[in-house]
């Protein structure tokens, strides 16, 4: 019986299937995941140690914050995420507060403070969020 | 040259052998039993993750990835092979998200609630014995309180630690255990017209009075007992310190001079219980990078070892843990 050998395509196949093997058996393949559920607001609330100018980013736990959409941005790139035009939240141990919900690819009126204990005054921003989410960083003023 | 050498398995053959050669030269042997875990908290929601890395700075892991509504924020242990002590953000019942912390049993996946008490959760420090968890918490009936508590996970019983204070408006934070579970050191954090204040706190692991080791004006960012439990690592306005808790003597043994450009990260700071050697993560505000350093307590041996871009997040180290 004539031995047969494996045709062009099926080789081409036979290689690229062992080669995944091999990749994924051996451990060296560099795994850059992209997180596909990006979306929402992170509000943060920071300050600096006051005798420590290296140390400038220190969460503040319990600061209330709340926010309202303030326009849609069709201009923006990117699937819109979200349902909400309202937020409200206290920051927590780490300083933040997220909002999965909030409607993305948006303009946002943010406002963190006032709380009295720790003493923050009331800060209002207006943010652009893309569709994509977004984090902000408040530096406490007392 | 043979029938043999001509087949295309031959040479499928070699391709593998290359490349699995190759693979196996590009991960390093470990150098040590432990590796660096730490937490990266991202720039957008649900991409907080906890990760490890070898002493070295060698085969970087993921060992907890973000899901669609989890995301994780600060993890504890002392081994791979034990259970863990996570804090995780997720979506809860009322579409608003919460903050809980967690036992984790890396070799099963089981998960289940450290506490079941209404409050505002932090992070949680696994006891050197694993038989008890210190941790941030302010129960709903004092949202303002957020205090160091302890939960034995034989008797499943809790108790708040430093209990002996009003101060409204201070919380606590970035806890370490000696290594014997006697005792802990953590920060007191205030918020003032100034800025925030730290002072360094330690307590007994039995509770009672909490005495201050070190004040305001010393800008403390960050602790951990050596090994041996009689000095503490600190980062302070000076860089790290070394302090000897008898004497109270100090030494600088990483003047931030030598680290250019680089700003503090809160509680980013652990020792090694089973060999002479410290973690720290900065912030270098020139490459922005976060840095990953290990150094000896002598202030020898100081090494770079991993780095990772602003935008994938703040790395906080949390513990030193073996595999």
């Amino acid at each position: 019986m004539k031995p047969q050998f494996i045709g062009r395509r099926s080789f081409g196949l036979t290689l690229s299937l062992l080669l995944l093997i091999a990749l994924l058996g051996s451990g060296c393949m560099a795994v850059i995941m992209d997180f596909p559920f990006q979306r929402g607001i992170r509000v943060k609330t920071t300050m600096n140690l006051v005798d420590n100018p290296t140390a400038p980013n220190v969460p503040i736990p319990n600061v209330p914050n709340f926010g309202d959409m303030a326009s849609l941005r069709d201009d923006l790139s990117g699937t819109r995420t979200g349902t909400d035009t309202h937020v409200q939240g206290t920051t927590n141990q780490f300083g933040h507060s997220t909002y999965p919900n909030a409607i993305t690819k948006a303009d946002w009126a943010l406002h963190v403070g006032p709380s009295v204990s720790p003493p923050c005054f009331q800060n209002t921003f207006v943010e652009v969020v893309p569709a994509a989410g977004a984090i902000f960083e408040f530096f406490c003023n007392v | 040259m043979s029938k043999g050498v001509s087949h295309p398995l031959f040479f499928v053959g070699c391709m593998l052998q290359i490349l699995v050669v190759s693979c196996m030269n590009s991960s390093p042997m470990p150098v040590s039993s432990e590796v660096v875990l730490f937490s990266t908290i991202s720039d957008t929601p649900f991409r907080d993750c906890i990760c490890s890395v070898e002493t070295d700075g060698s085969n970087f892991q993921r060992l907890l990835s973000p899901k669609q509504n989890r995301s994780y924020l600060h993890a504890s242990g002392n081994s791979l092979r034990n259970v863990l002590v996570v804090t995780v953000e997720e979506l809860g019942p009322s579409g608003q998200i919460e903050v809980h912390m967690y036992l984790y049993h890396p070799k099963d996946g089981q998960w289940r609630r450290l506490i079941t008490e209404e409050g505002m959760e932090g992070a949680g420090y696994i006891s050197p014995d694993n038989s008890r968890i210190a941790y941030v918490f302010a129960p709903a009936s004092q949202p303002k309180h957020l205090r160091t508590w302890i939960r034995d996970l034989k008797t499943d019983s809790a108790r708040k630690l430093a209990g002996d204070d009003n101060e409204e408006g201070a919380w606590d934070g970035y806890l370490s255990w000696r290594p014997d579970g006697q005792e802990l050191v953590f920060l007191r954090l205030n918020l003032t017209a100034d800025g925030v204040t730290s002072k360094l706190m330690m307590v007994s692991a039995a509770g009672g009075h909490s005495n201050t080791i070190l004040d305001k004006p010393e800008g403390i960012a960050a602790s951990c007992y050596a090994s041996d439990g009689k000095r503490l690592a600190i980062l302070s306005k000076s860089g790290l310190e070394i302090l000897e808790l008898e004497s109270s003597r100090r030494k600088v043994i990483v003047p931030l001079s030598v680290l250019p450009n680089v700003q503090l990260v809160m509680g980013s700071l652990i020792c090694s219980r089973t060999q002479d050697l410290i973690a720290f993560s900065v912030f270098n505000r020139e490459s922005k990078q976060y840095e990953l350093w290990t150094v000896s307590s002598d202030g020898t041996a100081l090494s770079h070892i991993y780095n990772q871009g602003e935008k994938d997040g703040k790395l906080t180290v949390s513990s030193f843990i073996q595999k």
